[in-house]
C-alpha cells in the first residue's frame, strides 16, 4: 500500500507538488508567525526583567511590608552558597537597600534618596546593560563611593569627586552617618530611579548601615526562565515560607504579563485565522484531487480492492505529502528563524532609539525554540490527519457504478 | 430463453426479476426491467442493444457494483446483494473479473504488476504471482511488454492486459463493458481473438456488452436489450 501511495504521488507530480505546497505554506507561516510571537514576548519579558531585580526575589516578610531596615534579612555566606549551588541558578545577587538623607554644599536642601548596595562584580554586566555610565567609573570591589543618577546630579548640582554628607538609620538602632564621595554618574532608564537612587558597593553599604551579613533582598538569575518554578520550590526548602517572601518574575511583572497574555491571545486568534486559511487551502486541494480520481477509485474497488485498503493507500499518500510539506517548511524556516533570532528586524523612531540606548526590546525578534517547531509540525500534521477524514469518507461512500459510468450525477438510485 | 434449472451445476449467474430504476428529476428511468437470465460456465455472451438500453446497468448489477431496485442476482448460488459491502468486495475479488471501457489499469504499475495486483489483493505469495503473471502474459501474447507502463501501450494492448488482470484471480466469469469501444478495427479484432482463445482453450466465461457488430458476430450468445428488457436471447454455433 505504501509503495502504491508513493508511486501514485510520482504519477502526477504537479498534483503532489500542489498539495505539498499547500502544507508547506501552512507550516511555513505558522512557524514564522509563532516564532515572531514568541520572540516578541520573550524579548519584552527579558527587557522588563532587565529593569527588575531578577527572576526570583527573596526578602523577609516583615521587610516586604515595612521596608524598615530592622526587618532586613541576616544571612550567612553558607546559606547564600547553598542557593548558588541549586540547579539552573546562574547568579545570586544579594542587595542591601535603604534610605538616607543626603546633603551637598552646592545645595541648601537635603534630599531623601534610596541607596542600593550591590556586588559590583556580579551586578556590573546586568546593570550596565540598562544603565550607561556618563561620567566617572564603575565600582571596584572595595570602593566606598557612590554612583548617582544623571537627574540627581542636575538637581543637586553634583560633580564626580564631590562629597555627600549622608545621614540615616542603621541596622538595629545604629546610625548611618558619613561622608561619601561621588565616583560616577549614570544614566538610568527609569526617570524616578535616575532622580532618587544612588548605588554603592554592598560591602560599603553594609558598613554604612552597620549591617554585616544583612541583605534587604536576594535576587536570583536563572539559567532558564522555564526552570524558575523548580528553583523556587528548592529555595522554599531553604527559606521557610512563614518568614520569607519568595516571588518569581511572573508575580513581579504581573501587570506586564496581563498585557502579554492579551497579546498572546490576539496572537492565538491570528494563528487560528492562519490555520483556517491554510487549512482550507489544503482541504480544497484534497477535495479536488479526491473528486478527480473518482473513476480510478471505482475501478480499484470493482476489481476487488477493499475500501479500507484503498483508504489506507490514500491516507499514506496524504501523510507522505504532509510530512514532505512540513519537513520542507522546517528546513526552510530554520535558517530564517535562526537569522532573525540573532538579527532582529529593526524598528525605527525616536522612542525606539531611547529603548535601543538601553538595550531594551527595540525590534521584531524571532524565537528559535525547537518546541515551537515541534508544536507547529504536530499542528499541521494533525490538521492533515483530520483532513484525511474527507478522502476516507469519500471512498467509503463512493458509489462505484456512478464512478464508473458517465451517467448523469443528478440521477438518484432507486 | 434458457431453460436451465436452478440446480444445474454449470449455471454460474442467475438473475430473478432484476430491475433497476433511477430517478431523474420527476421522472423514473427503468434501466433494467424484470430481467430473468442465466449464464452457464464457458459461455461467450454479448449483451447488445442501443445506447441507453441498460447494457452497462445489467453488467453492473451482475457484478454487484449496483444494488438492484428489486429482484435478485445469484452468482454460483450466492445472492450477492445479501452480502455486506466488505463481503461483496471480497466476493468480487475471488469470483468476478472486470474489464472496463476506460482506465482499466493502474498507471503507476507495470504490466506485470497490474496483472499481479489482484493476486496480491487475494493474498497470493510472490512466487505464485510471478508464475501466474508469466502464464497470462504468454496467453495474451505480451510477454515482451511485462515491464512496460500502461502509458506506453496502445489501447488494444491495454485492454488485453486488462483481460489478463481480470483472469489473474481465476474468476468464475469475466464481465467486460464495451471492451472494444475505444479500439480501432485491428486492435478490436486482436482483443476479441484473445478473448475467444481464452474462452475456447481455458473455458473462461465472458459476459460483455457491446454495440459493435464485429464483436456481435463473434459471440456465441446474443442477449438483446431494449428499454431495459430482454427482447431476444439467441445462441449461435460459430
Amino acid at each position: 500500500m505504501m509503495k502504491l501511495a508513493w508511486l501514485n504521488l510520482q504519477r502526477n507530480p504537479s498534483r503532489a507538488l500542489l498539495t505539498i505546497l499547500s502544507v508547506f505554506i501552512a507550516a511555513f507561516f505558522s512557524i514564522i508567525f509563532g516564532s515572531v510571537k514568541n520572540g516578541i514576548l520573550n524579548s519584552s519579558t527579558e527587557s522588563i526583567l532587565k529593569l527588575s531585580g531578577g527572576d526570583i526575589e527573596i526578602r523577609s516578610k516583615s521587610y516586604s511590608t515595612s521596608r524598615f531596615i530592622d526587618d532586613i534579612m541576616q544571612i550567612d555566606s553558607a546559606m547564600l552558597d547553598s542557593i548558588s549551588r541549586l540547579q539552573y541558578v546562574k547568579r545570586v545577587l544579594p542587595v542591601l537597600q535603604s534610605y538616607l538623607l543626603i546633603s551637598h554644599s552646592s545645595s541648601t536642601s537635603t534630599k531623601a534618596v534610596s541607596i542600593i548596595g550591590i556586588d559590583p562584580e556580579s551586578e556590573k554586566d546586568r546593570i550596565l546593560t540598562v544603565t550607561e555610565m556618563v561620567e566617572g567609573h564603575w565600582f571596584s570591589k572595595y570602593d566606598k563611593g557612590v554612583i548617582v543618577g544623571e537627574n540627581m546630579r542636575e538637581e543637586l548640582g553634583l560633580k564626580v569627586g564631590d562629597t555627600l554628607a549622608v545621614m540615616g538609620m542603621g541596622y538595629h538602632g545604629a546610625g548611618a552617618v558619613g561622608l561619601i564621595p561621588i565616583q560616577g554618574v549614570a544614566r538610568i532608564p527609569v526617570a524616578a530611579v535616575d532622580k532618587n537612587t544612588m548605588f554603592m558597593t554592598l560591602s560599603a553599604a553594609q558598613e554604612l548601615f552597620q549591617a554585616e551579613d544583612c541583605y534587604s533582598e536576594i535576587y536570583i538569575i536563572s539559567e532558564r526562565l522555564d526552570k524558575v518554578d523548580l528553583i523556587k520550590s528548592q529555595i522554599k526548602k531553604i527559606f521557610p515560607s512563614d518568614e520569607y517572601e519568595i516571588r518569581d518574575w511572573k508575580s513581579l511583572i504581573e501587570d506586564f504579563l496581563f498585557y502579554f497574555r492579551l497579546a498572546d491571545a490576539f496572537g492565538f486568534i491570528i494563528m487560528l485565522f492562519l490555520y483556517i486559511l491554510v487549512g482550507s487551502n489544503i482541504l480544497g486541494t484534497i477535495i479536488l484531487t479526491s473528486k478527480e480520481r473518482k473513476l480510478e477509485f471505482s475501478v480499484l474497488i470493482s476489481v476487488g480492492m477493499s475500501r479500507n485498503k484503498l483508504s489506507k493507500s490514500l491516507f499514506y499518500e496524504l501523510m507522505i505529502v504532509a510530512l514532505l510539506g512540513v519537513i520542507l517548511a522546517v528546513i526552510v524556516t530554520l535558517p530564517i528563524v535562526y537569522f532573525f533570532t540573532i538579527h532582529p528586524i529593526p524598528l525605527f523612531g525616536e522612542d525606539i532609539a531611547t529603548l535601543k540606548q538601553f538595550s531594551i526590546y527595540s525590534g521584531i525578534y524571532m524565537s528559535l525554540d525547537f518546541t515551537l517547531f515541534i508544536k507547529q509540525f504536530l499542528i499541521v500534521i494533525g490538521m492533515c490527519l483530520a483532513f484525511a477524514a474527507y478522502p476516507i469518507s469519500f471512498i467509503q461512500h463512493l458509489k462505484v457504478d456512478e464512478g464508473l459510468s458517465k451517467r448523469d450525477a443528478n440521477e438518484d438510485n432507486l | 430463453m434458457d431453460k436451465l434449472k436452478d440446480n444445474d451445476k454449470s449455471i454460474i449467474v442467475r438473475t430473478e426479476e432484476l430491475s433497476k430504476s433511477f430517478l431523474n428529476g420527476q421522472s423514473i428511468i427503468k434501466a433494467t426491467d424484470r430481467i430473468n437470465l442465466t449464464i452457464a460456465s464457458g459461455e461467450f455472451t454479448a449483451v447488445v442493444g442501443p445506447s441507453g438500453s441498460g447494457k452497462t446497468t445489467l453488467l453492473n448489477l451482475i457484478g454487484g457494483l449496483t444494488k438492484p431496485s428489486s429482484g435478485k442476482v445469484f452468482v454460483k448460488g450466492t445472492d450477492i446483494n445479501q452480502l455486506k459491502d466488505k463481503e461483496l468486495v471480497n466476493f468480487r475479488l475471488h469470483n468476478i473479473g472486470f474489464v472496463f471501457q476506460l482506465l482499466n489499469l493502474i498507471p503507476v504499475l507495470t504490466v506485470e504488476e497490474n496483472i499481479g495486483f489482484v493476486m496480491e489483493l487475494q493474498g497470493a505469495d510472490k512466487e505464485q504471482r510471478i508464475a501466474r503473471t508469466a502464464e497470462l502474459l504468454e496467453l495474451i501474447g505480451m510477454k515482451d511488454r511485462a515491464g512496460s507502463r500502461p502509458s506506453t501501450l496502445s489501447g488494444g494492448q491495454k485492454q488485453r492486459v486488462a483481460v489478463a488482470r481480470a483472469l489473474a484471480s481465476k474468476p468464475l466469469f469475466i464481465l467486460a463493458d464495451e471492451p472494444t469501444a475505444n479500439l480501432d478495427t485491428e486492435a478490436a479484432e486482436t482483443l476479441l481473438n484473445t478473448m475467444l482463445l481464452l474462452n475456447e482453450k481455458e473455458k473462461i466465461t465472458f459476459l460483455f456488452s457491446t454495440h459493435d457488430p464485429r464483436v456481435m458476430n463473434k459471440a456465441r450468445r446474443l442477449i438483446t436489450l431494449e428499454d431495459g428488457r430482454i427482447t431476444k436471447d439467441e445462441r449461435y454455433v460459430r
